[in-house]
């Protein structure tokens, strides 16, 4: 067996990247996030995980709401900006021309441009370590209407991508039917 | 705008896809999940979201050690497989041909075949509706060797793929390099903070 030991590392990939939304010091404010993942169905639930001293964790402690917004590979260049920068030293939205709407959450900013919007709600914080961990319960989701095949999320359309390591991936073709291809497997064990 | 309101919908875009392994009973076992995520980076950390009745979950509260185990594209079938039918009933390591190795923890069964693995202590169990968010620490991290490049993991030879919901339920790989992080939106921190 050829297996190498790294040490821990959190080296679950590929990562989703997505852009999150709060209202700091009455400011709309987006970061970068990889860290992140869904929690549960019902009611949907999703985490996120910063570092403590992030500028739109300070938002999300204000107002106890935030937002994740999708983008899709057009919006590559602008998600890396809102990694690269800080909502303390410059104004995010503008420098990104993001046209910001809001559902039913007045401090949770949503972008115009993500296909993908999910409102939400803090259920708990967790410290981590390095990071805390936001479990936010989604109140409302949107999603660009031409993002839609037969009234269903399309990916394809969508054209989320995911970050790993140091690097933005597209996601490729669908290449096989979820709860379908292990048939043979089952098939063969029964 | 044309934007249509779904309800509240746990929709993370890509989800990745992995293979998380107990022991239930003295017996290993493993499960895919897709709703999973990175929770810290020091000490690293992830999270797991698991339905209640799951069997996975029975060998987790028995041992509070897991593994998470990603597969390569070449495990799809196998993975899908896993996702069909119940370790109470089966045992699915035997069926796919998964070759069984441990590393630190003696309850946290890893996967040969999948090039990446990772030994895990529960951290956390939180009650979150009608799933439960497992929250581990990672102890260990083990990767197969010709995934390398220069000494670092690569997510090409790796191959790992998503599960994507969609007209129907798939599986997507990753594809091509969009561009470098923190780096390809420096033009427009040029542009807007200077250097």
């Amino acid at each position: 067996m050829n297996k190498k030991k790294l040490g821990p590392q959190p080296l679950l990939w590929p990562h989703p990247t997505v852009l999150v939304g709060s209202h700091v010091d009455g400011k709309p404010d987006f970061a970068a996030v990889a860290w992140t993942g869904v929690a549960a169905s019902n009611p949907p639930a999703i985490t996120i995980a910063l570092q403590h001293h992030r500028y739109n964790l300070k938002g999300i402690y204000q107002n106890n709401t935030f937002s994740v917004n999708i983008p899709s590979e057009d919006l590559v260049k602008e998600t890396d900006y809102c990694g690269l920068v800080s909502g303390a030293d410059t104004d995010k939205v503008k420098d990104c021309n993001f046209r910001v709407f809001y559902g039913n959450l007045e401090t949770a900013p949503l972008i115009e441009q993500c296909p993908i919007n999910l409102e939400l709600e803090v259920v708990h914080i967790l410290n981590m370590g390095s990071h805390a961990l936001v479990v936010g319960k989604v109140v409302e989701t949107y999603i660009s209407e031409d993002c839609l095949t037969g009234d269903r999320p399309d990916m394809i359309k969508i054209k989320p991508f995911a970050f790993g390591p140091f690097k933005y991936h597209a996601i490729g073709e669908a290449f096989a039917d979820a709860f379908s291809i292990g048939k043979e497997i089952k098939s063969k064990s029964k | 705008m044309s934007k249509k309101q779904f309800g509240p919908q746990p929709w993370i875009f890509p989800n990745p896809t992995v293979l998380v392994g107990t022991v239930v009973d003295g017996k290993p076992n493993f499960a895919p999940y897709a709703w999973s995520g990175i929770t810290g980076g020091d000490p690293p950390t992830l999270s797991v979201g698991i339905r209640h009745e799951r069997y996975t979950l029975i060998g987790i509260k028995q041992n509070k050690v897991f593994s998470v185990n990603i597969p390569s594209v070449d495990l799809l079938e196998e993975t899908d497989y896993c996702g069909m039918v119940s370790g109470a009933k089966v045992d699915k390591a035997e069926e796919c041909g998964f070759n069984i190795f441990y590393g630190r923890l003696d309850k946290a069964p890893l996967i040969e075949q999948c090039p990446v693995n990772l030994e895990c202590e529960v951290l956390h169990i939180l009650n979150v509706g009608i799933h439960m968010l497992v929250v581990g620490k990672i102890v260990q991290t083990h990767i197969t060797e010709d995934c390398l490049t220069d000494d670092q993991p690569d997510i090409l030879k790796i191959k790992p793929f998503v599960y994507s919901r969609g007209p129907t339920a798939r599986y997507n790989a990753v594809g091509d390099v969009l561009g470098q992080a923190f780096n390809v939106g420096k033009s427009l921190k040029k542009k807007h903070i200077g250097s």
